[in-house]
């Protein structure tokens, strides 16, 4: 029953990780195009 | 050995515990957030056009967006430092961290990073003088007012609430690349509307302060002293809503809605200091509505004179 516990636990911390490793992709690929959109209207703006 | 087991397992029990996208969210404060982002907007928008400075609407819109993300950060920043006292309080005991949604460590991580990211995201966006500000309103409301102010002063949401005062500002430097007499305005109306707001909810959650030992008024001087200070405050907050129109930035729209909202303001803060029962959440529930319909008469007397 234990073993079983924390076999459950160690399958519920792969899958927190994985989507936690998937929310911070999310946000880096935000930030990738963000910071693109800013510049190339920056850029119109000066230029 | 047998510690690194340990170790692993709590390593792995406190992973299991990592809390969804919507803790994270609720841990951003976003009814704060919402209300930062409204007075922000007014700030910019009361500021536009300007000749000269001619920022793109895109471009605005991600300013307002790294705002959010900032005032959020700083709801964070708070939540972390609190979540001794906020488990003590029926207010704040339901909140991600007292619930073991989200770690300290992790609500600390998040709190920076979102912190920095907005103050890059506004510099890069519209200017840097924006960014300083922003940088030093979630400073300001981090540790000035969270760390240091909260727990030691009965002054502390008076001096506090300059931190929620700033967004305006923030907002026509934004739109100007300046600070003008219209955001200072609506700086000192946010500033004056704070302590009335926030000492009608410490009549209220008495206890609960008094439970975490937070030295808010009616806990160190009683709920006569302050419901006399509120009576003060209102009668400061009232004239000082008046400035807009005063100052010629708002016209008759905005002087009859705030005529009328003011008189009610003063009313039910007259209501309890004359001692009556219930009065308190009443003006707290009134002052939130009191703000926001301020503000947006400000915006909507400026829509009408653009002839829209």
């Amino acid at each position: 029953m234990k073993t079983s516990k924390k076999d459950d636990d160690i399958k519920a911390f792969y899958e927190n990780r994985k989507s936690k490793n998937i929310a911070v992709f999310g946000i880096i690929i935000f930030m990738v195009i963000l910071f693109f959109f800013i510049t190339i209207l920056r850029m119109d703006i000066t230029g | 050995m047998s510690l690194i087991a340990t170790n692993t397992d709590d390593v792995i029990q406190d992973s299991v515990k990592l809390g969804s996208p919507l803790d994270y969210f609720r841990l951003m404060k976003p009814r704060v957030m919402s209300l930062v982002v409204f007075t922000a907007f007014v700030g910019y928008y009361i500021s536009t056009p300007v000749s000269g400075y001619d920022l793109n609407p895109f471009l605005a819109s991600i300013g307002i967006f790294a705002i959010a993300l900032g005032a959020g950060a700083s709801g964070v920043l708070n939540q972390w430092y609190d979540r001794d006292i906020d488990k003590l309080m029926n207010r704040t005991k339901d909140r991600p961290i007292p619930q073991g949604k989200i770690l300290a460590s992790e609500a600390l991580s998040f709190g920076i990073i979102v912190s920095v990211l907005s103050v890059i995201i506004l510099g890069l966006s519209v200017n840097w003088m924006a960014a300083s500000l922003l940088a030093f309103t979630i400073f300001f409301y981090a540790v000035i007012y969270t760390i240091w102010l909260k727990r030691t002063t009965v002054q502390n949401i008076v001096i506090g609430g300059a931190a929620g005062a700033f967004p305006p500002v923030i907002g026509q430097i934004c739109a100007t690349g300046n600070i003008g007499v219209e955001s200072l305005t609506l700086f000192l109306i946010i500033f004056l509307w704070t302590p009335p707001h926030f000492w009608a909810l410490a009549l209220i959650k008495k206890e609960d302060y008094a439970n975490a030992n937070i030295p808010m008024l009616p806990i160190i001087y009683g709920d006569e002293v302050t419901k006399k200070n509120i009576l003060i405050y209102t009668l400061l907050l009232i004239p000082s809503s008046f400035l807009p129109w005063v100052l010629g930035y708002s016209g008759l729209i905005y002087l009859v809605i705030v005529s009328v909202c003011g008189l009610e303001f003063f009313r039910r803060s007259l209501l309890l200091f004359k001692k009556n029962n219930g009065a308190e959440k009443s003006l707290f529930l009134y002052s939130i509505f009191y703000l926001s319909v301020i503000f947006a008469g400000i915006c909507f007397d400026k829509l009408i004179d653009m002839g829209i």
